[in-house]
């Protein structure tokens, strides 16, 4: 699992490429925990080349989604491939999520 | 194989190396002494050859003079006009007298018939023979050849050793001084000198074991060597080797040529030999064996002491490399000891500061880091097997937690990852209807076993209070999301079947879709509205919705332990591959072995690789 995070024009751009399975979870979310102390974050992540998630990786994008919802922030997730955006939708994570 | 001794192998190659240099010493030294050794030999023995050519000649050069003052008389009376004999024999009488050296003369007449010969010699017991010799006697003829060759040669000559008269036992050799007047050969005059004395000296002048000293006289005679067989065999090598044939001629032929070098291999000798005033030669011959015999004992004796000495050195060598390793051996001991589990084994104490010392400090620092490790392992063992039948205790009770009283036609089977896990099922039989749930919380392990275990609960409480689907899910949604501050979350499927009318109520949050197959047509998913998975949202809005199935048909509920179990290229069982499984099944079979051959179609696709997330299967038939 590959995390890059850049800014640009106040927009955090997130790209994740590989599987996001157990063994690589909790690198995941300390990846991803400076994001969770924003302040109004504007996020978008780039979801083409994530390959696989497990029900663990859907509970830190949950978490995510909390946090920057308290943040009084916003989140995208996009380019999810058909296997990703059915275990999205299965788990009902698309109607708290904004995929596009 | 046996193991070699360092000790020993070092001392092999500290002799192999010092018995090189040994012998190269030897051999280079033994070689030097043996040219200087020979050479200081050369230079003796011509110092001794010079000194007895000066010793020899001068008893020769007296009896010359004596000879030659004896002679100045005699040819007065000889060529006067009348010979007197009684003068002459007086004179050669008082000769013979006073001369130490001069034991007989004769001075002789040479005539047209005969030579007239007058003589004297004094005999072995002192008594004077005085007289003119027979015409008839041997010596005659012998006296008759000198004549002859003096007049010929008209000069003074040594003659060579001959018996002496009167001294049967001893030799003398003569000298013979011819007197001319008016170019003819008038008187010769004879003096003889016994060579006793001249052979005790060349006899006795040895300067080597088996040297050599002789005289070689003009006439081929020998002075020096009494062994007459010796003195054929010498005659004889002369004569058959060409190199001492040629050495021969030369010391013949007087030439001042003062050295040789002669045979071969062990035989090899050297030859000085310097000419004497009368045209005799002197000569020494030494074996260079003989020269050497002292040189070549050192060299033995050296050999043998270095021999010793490499003895010593390699029982020196041993003792001296064996206390310098003996703390490696100790150490290795010490360390095999380590290997096997005792950590208090003893290390050699090392007194000096080297590196031997650092060797051992580095074992007991290692000793001790490992004796700790080991200690601190055994803790954290201790804890995890304490951890371990923790789990094992917590695994029967959540497997407790689970029905097994199936009825016929249902049958459920849950595996989990780890020791305990966080999938679960559940059925009630309550009038007439069948609830039945499956889910799957996030996660794995610990955690998500006590996320199961308050789902289970809050799942039983609320099934028996009779709810619609939708309500029953929203019920359980909010019992966990009151306590779920990690934010995990269930995905979980709760169905009520209307045994007598097949209609099923259902609602699915979240959770995989369920395989309906129908008795007669093809398996397909249970399409279902996405509902967020429970323990998310508190008052997230779930749907419920309902499907009519005929009798006959079997719901396969399951866990995403199936469908996404992995091989070990990555690659996952799949929605494919289930409801492929699915046309397999028939309606002869029971749902245990529907179960079963799920489990077992997922264990045969996964080959071996390890199950990375719980295992649920569930199966009912209408």
């Amino acid at each position: 699992m590959d995390v890059t995070i850049s800014n640009q024009d106040n927009k955090i751009f997130v790209t994740l490429s590989g599987r996001l399975d157990t063994t690589n979870a909790d690198q995941f979310q300390q990846d991803i925990a400076s994001l969770m102390e924003c302040d109004k974050p504007d996020i978008d992540i780039d979801c083409s080349d994530m390959s696989y998630t497990s029900s663990q990786g859907l509970r830190l994008f949950l978490m995510l989604q909390k946090s920057v919802l308290s943040h009084g922030g916003k989140m995208v997730m996009r380019n999810m491939n058909p296997q990703v955006k059915e275990v999205f939708d299965i788990t009902g994570f698309s109607n708290i999520i904004t995929i596009i | 194989m046996r193991r070699k001794s360092f000790s020993r192998r070092l001392s092999w190659r500290i002799i192999g190396i010092v018995s090189i240099i040994l012998v190269v010493m030897l051999v280079v030294v033994g070689v030097v002494s043996s040219r200087i050794i020979a050479e200081e030999a050369l230079r003796a023995s011509q110092h001794i050859l010079h000194g007895t050519i000066s010793e020899i000649e001068r008893p020769l050069g007296e009896v010359e003079i004596v000879t030659r003052t004896v002679a100045a008389h005699a040819v007065q009376y000889t060529t006067g006009k009348k010979p007197s004999d009684e003068a002459i024999q007086t004179l050669m009488l008082r000769t013979v007298e006073q001369s130490q050296l001069i034991d007989a003369c004769s001075v002789i007449i040479p005539g047209k018939e005969s030579n007239k010969t007058y003589y004297c010699f004094s005999d072995k017991d002192g008594k004077i023979h005085n007289g003119i010799l027979d015409t008839n006697r041997p010596e005659r003829k012998w006296i008759d050849a000198m004549v002859a060759g003096l007049s010929k040669s008209e000069k003074p000559v040594w003659s060579d050793p001959h018996r002496q008269m009167g001294h049967p036992d001893s030799r003398a050799i003569t000298f013979y001084y011819p007197i001319l007047h008016e170019g003819h050969l008038v008187t010769i005059v004879t003096a003889d000198l016994s060579i006793e004395w001249m052979e005790q000296k060349v006899e006795s002048l040895r300067p080597y074991k088996n040297s050599m000293t002789s005289i070689l006289c003009s006439g081929g005679g020998v002075i020096g060597i009494k062994d007459t067989a010796l003195l054929e065999q010498i005659r004889k090598s002369f004569a058959e080797d060409k190199e001492l044939a040629a050495l021969g001629e030369e010391l013949k032929s007087g030439k001042d040529s003062l050295k040789r070098r002669l045979g071969k291999g062990r035989e090899v000798s050297f030859v000085v030999y310097g000419p004497l005033h009368n045209g005799w030669m002197l000569s020494i011959v030494c074996q260079y064996r003989d020269v050497l015999a002292r040189s070549t004992q050192m060299q033995a004796n050296l050999f043998i002491i270095g021999f010793l000495g490499l003895i010593i050195l390699f029982v020196l060598c041993r003792i001296i490399i064996y206390r310098l390793v003996r703390p490696i051996t100790q150490l290795s001991q010490s360390t095999l000891k380590m290997a096997k589990g005792d950590f208090s084994a003893q290390l050699p104490e090392i007194k000096s500061q080297d590196e031997m010392k650092s060797l051992r400090d580095s074992f007991v620092y290692m000793q001790n880091s490992i004796a700790d490790y080991i200690e601190e392992l055994k803790t954290t063992t201790a804890a995890n097997e304490r951890m371990e039948s923790e789990l094992g205790v917590a695994r029967n009770i959540q497997l407790g937690m689970l029905r097994t009283d199936f009825p016929p036609q249902l049958y459920a089977l849950l595996n989990p990852a780890k020791e305990v896990g966080g999938d679960l099922y559940d059925f009630v039989y309550k009038d007439n209807y069948l609830y039945f749930a499956i889910g799957d919380v996030s996660g794995k392990g610990v955690p998500a076993s006590l996320m199961m275990a308050i789902t289970r609960a809050a799942l039983r409480f609320v099934s028996n209070l009779n709810l619609p689907m939708d309500e029953t899910m929203a019920r359980v949604n909010s019992s966990v999301y009151d306590i779920n501050s990690n934010n995990m979350f269930v995905t979980l499927f709760v169905g009520r079947i209307d045994l007598k009318t097949g209609h099923m109520e259902f609602c699915n949050a979240g959770h995989n879709p369920i395989l309906i197959l129908p008795p007669d047509g093809k398996p397909y998913f249970l399409k279902a509205k996405p509902n967020l998975a429970v323990g998310l949202f508190e008052d997230f809005p779930y749907q419920s919705e309902s499907v009519d199935l005929c009798a006959g048909t079997r719901i396969v509920a399951y866990t995403d332990g199936v469908n996404e179990a992995e091989r070990a290229d990555k690659s996952l069982f799949g929605n494919e591959r289930l409801l492929q499984w699915a046309g397999t099944m028939e309606g002869s079979m029971s749902e245990q072995q529907v179960v079963e051959s799920l489990y077992g179609a997922v264990k045969t696709f996964s080959d071996g690789n390890p199950q990375n997330d719980d295992i649920t299967i569930m199966s009912v038939r209408l």
